[in-house]
């Protein structure tokens, strides 16, 4: 037998209840269980690259093919002109910040449904769940972005002042894929057909998204109405600030607006749902 | 009065079983009860697991939960662990609960022995320090040094119990919650989990236990529930509730199906079974004894195989047989699936039994292990023996039929050989 046990003595009395009328967020409760949300993550990176021929190579793998899959199709068959950035570069750079968005959406939606076994088990704060998986999405973002600053430095492509502000855009487009992640990941425990839907909306989300073309290209009359797309902002907005691109219309900036209440309402939905999660997995 | 440790009042929980889970199905009913247009098939049929059930534990007491599968044992402890929220009343927990459904539950295979501890660990409610400091102790205690970090689909079922116990042997809460963790393992595992119960006994922690065990629950209880149909059907002294359990089996039918939802994260259960021909008369102690078994595989497991064990009103298994070589057993296909089962005759003396029903794959990183027990009751009777034709009881545990022989002894010449039945 141990010798010595984890002591643990409290006096906290805890209430459970019917979840029922307007739910805390209760996020001080994440607080205590930092732990597991470290080791969560932790589990989630380990677990995707093991026993993989390129293990963390795919990472970057990803993005890259899909640059030069895109860079063939839209620069050389298309020719699609970009402007002012390389076109390698503008690619990478939309590649990068929407896989930013389209992850973390979709492993967030599946990823009640892949903890399964977990949450049948064991109590934690069920939202330690998406923001894991968000924060890996955010790491893969970031092995991304050092192989970006390659490219630009070999395309010469100067960081104009406005770089300060990229910080801004990977936030929102954190929160955006985190706000539709919120919705969809209890919806699809409940309605399975979710999951189906989820890389299909994604896709045309993507085309109507600045990834592969510049969005000067689409015709005027339309633009303020392609800038409601919140895709829009968050993509040209990085490539504004990180390379010089041309900036958003400014209507992009009702999106974070949108997004916010999206994220929020998203965030109570989820905690509503949270209790019973359980009982339709 | 000293303080509670549980408190529960009117706990309740109701499942829907609903009509189906695609969106579409969904949206249309809505809209026909929007229409005022609700179709039979709109109205999801309501499922109490649990109902009303209030009842409260003081520091120290050691609470064993016995009842049927389907009797609301696991949503209860669900309930109290939270992972499931209650439909109805409240429950008081005071301190720190720790909770352990399943044995190893958190392990990730592809993940080394050393990072599955830590995952574990911190899933159970430890901290990375606790571990940390402990890390040494709960390796040793399993046996599994000079594998600590090989992914644990590589370890043998033996070390993975092994590690994933020692894990949660380290888990000391102010109230632990605990669901047939004793039954999984070889006979020298359970004897480190039973010592590992004596020791918290000792302690005087407060554990709601449920087993399927009743040496467990009368061993380290010091008092229990009985649970059937969702409801509280006796609580007190653990000898007294027990005993009001166990002299029930007259009342099983020997034809059942399963009333409840399945047990959602089984991959394998057995859903129904009857003794066949399923007459109303008793068992006939010559003829041979066969049983009927529906299983449900929603994943197929290599290795699992479908156990039925009958027991006799003291608890003792008269006969126990399980389906390895069969056909089902090789080539595990998902679906359902009608199993056979013919045990010889003459395997039982008259009396009254229960069998007991459970799928278990102990090869394998996750065990499965869904019980079914006190499923079904038979009654056994002598019509056919020569014994019931001199109006005589079969005396002992079994009817088989021996071969004597009789020969002169050596030394005396008078008659033939000879030999009889009986």
């Amino acid at each position: 037998m141990p010798s010595a046990v984890v002591e643990s003595r409290s006096d906290e009395v805890v209430e459970i209840r019917p979840n029922k009328g307007f739910v805390s967020l209760r996020l001080g409760e994440f607080w205590a269980y930092r732990d597991l949300l470290r080791e969560m993550i932790a589990r989630d990176m380990l677990a995707r690259y093991k026993q993989s021929f390129l293990g963390k190579a795919w990472v970057i793998v990803q993005p890259l093919t899909l640059m030069t899959l895109y860079y063939f199709i839209f620069g050389v068959i298309l020719e699609l002109k970009t402007g002012v950035v390389p076109f390698p570069v503008f690619l990478l750079g939309g590649v990068l910040i929407w896989q930013l968005v389209a992850a973390s959406a979709t492993n967030i939606s599946y990823s009640m449904v892949s903890n399964a076994h977990l949450m049948n088990k064991v109590y934690f704060p069920r939202l330690l769940i998406p923001v894991s998986q968000s924060v890996a999405a955010v790491v893969d973002f970031a092995f991304g972005l050092l192989v970006l600053a390659g490219f630009m430095a070999v395309a010469r492509v100067a960081l104009p002042p406005q770089a300060l502000l990229a910080p801004l855009f990977v936030v929102y487009a954190i929160v955006t894929g985190m706000a539709l992640g919120l919705w969809l990941a209890p919806l699809n425990v409940k309605y399975r057909d979710i999951g189906q839907a989820v890389p299909l909306v994604l896709q045309v989300f993507m085309y109507a998204s600045p990834v592969f073309y510049s969005p000067t290209l689409v015709p005027e009359q339309w633009r303020s109405l392609y800038y409601l797309n919140p895709g829009a902002g968050i993509i040209q907005g990085f490539r504004w600030s990180l390379m010089g691109d041309v900036p958003p219309e400014p209507i992009a900036w009702v999106c974070p607006l949108l997004v916010a209440a999206l994220f929020l309402s998203g965030l109570y939905f989820f905690r509503s749902r949270e209790a019973e999660l359980v009982d339709d997995l | 009065m000293t303080e509670f440790a549980v408190e529960a009042e009117n706990l309740g929980k109701r499942y829907l079983l609903g009509p189906s889970r695609e969106l579409g199905g969904a949206i249309k009913s809505l809209a026909r009860r929007a229409l005022g247009r609700a179709s039979e098939s709109d109205a999801r049929r309501e499922f109490w697991a649990l109902r009303d059930v209030s009842f409260q534990l003081e520091r120290g007491e050691v609470l064993g939960i016995v009842g049927r599968n389907g009797a609301g044992k696991s949503t209860l402890l669900k309930i109290l662990s939270r992972v499931t929220a209650p439909t109805t009343g409240v429950a008081r927990m005071r301190g720190r609960v720790g909770s352990l459904l399943e044995v190893g539950s958190g392990f990730h295979p592809d993940l080394s022995g050393r990072e599955n501890v830590y995952l574990n660990g911190v899933t159970m409610g430890l901290t990375r320090a606790q571990i940390a400091s402990h890390f040494d102790e709960i390796v040793a205690f399993a046996e599994v040094e000079s594998f600590i970090d090989t992914p644990v689909k590589h370890y043998s079922s033996g070390m993975y119990m092994r590690l994933a116990f020692s894990v949660a042997a380290h888990l000391v809460a102010d109230v632990m919650i605990l669901d047939e963790v004793l039954a999984v393992g070889d006979a020298s595992f359970q004897r480190k989990c039973l010592g590992r119960m004596d020791g918290l006994t000792s302690e005087g922690r407060t554990a709601i236990l449920v087993s399927h065990s009743m040496a467990a629950i009368r061993r380290h209880c010091s008092r229990a529930m009985w649970l059937d149909g969702g409801e509280i059907r006796a609580f007190g002294a653990t000898e007294e509730v027990i005993s009001a359990y166990l002299d029930t089996p007259s009342r099983l039918e020997t034809s059942r199906e399963v009333s409840y939802p399945l047990r959602t994260e089984a991959a394998m259960q057995v859903t129904a079974a009857r003794l066949l021909p399923g007459a109303a008369v008793d068992h006939d102690l010559t003829e041979p004894l066969t049983f009927e078994i529906d299983l449900e595989t929603r994943r197929p497991v290599p290795g699992a195989y479908v156990g039925l064990a009958i027991r006799d009103p003291s608890e003792t298994i008269r006969y126990w047989t399980a389906d390895i070589d069969s056909e089902r057993f090789h080539n595990p296909v998902a679906g359902r699936q009608r199993l056979t089962v013919t045990c010889p005759p003459r395997l039982l003396t008259p009396g009254r039994y229960t069998a007991h029903f459970a799928v278990i794959a102990m090869g394998r990183p996750e065990p499965v292990f869904a019980m079914q027990e006190r499923f079904i009751g038979f009654g056994v009777e002598d019509r056919g023996s020569f014994l019931a034709s001199y109006g005589l009881l079969y005396p002992g545990m079994t009817a088989q039929e021996s071969h004597w022989g009789a020969e002169p002894a050596p030394g005396d010449m008078q008659e033939p050989a000879r030999t009889a039945h009986g």
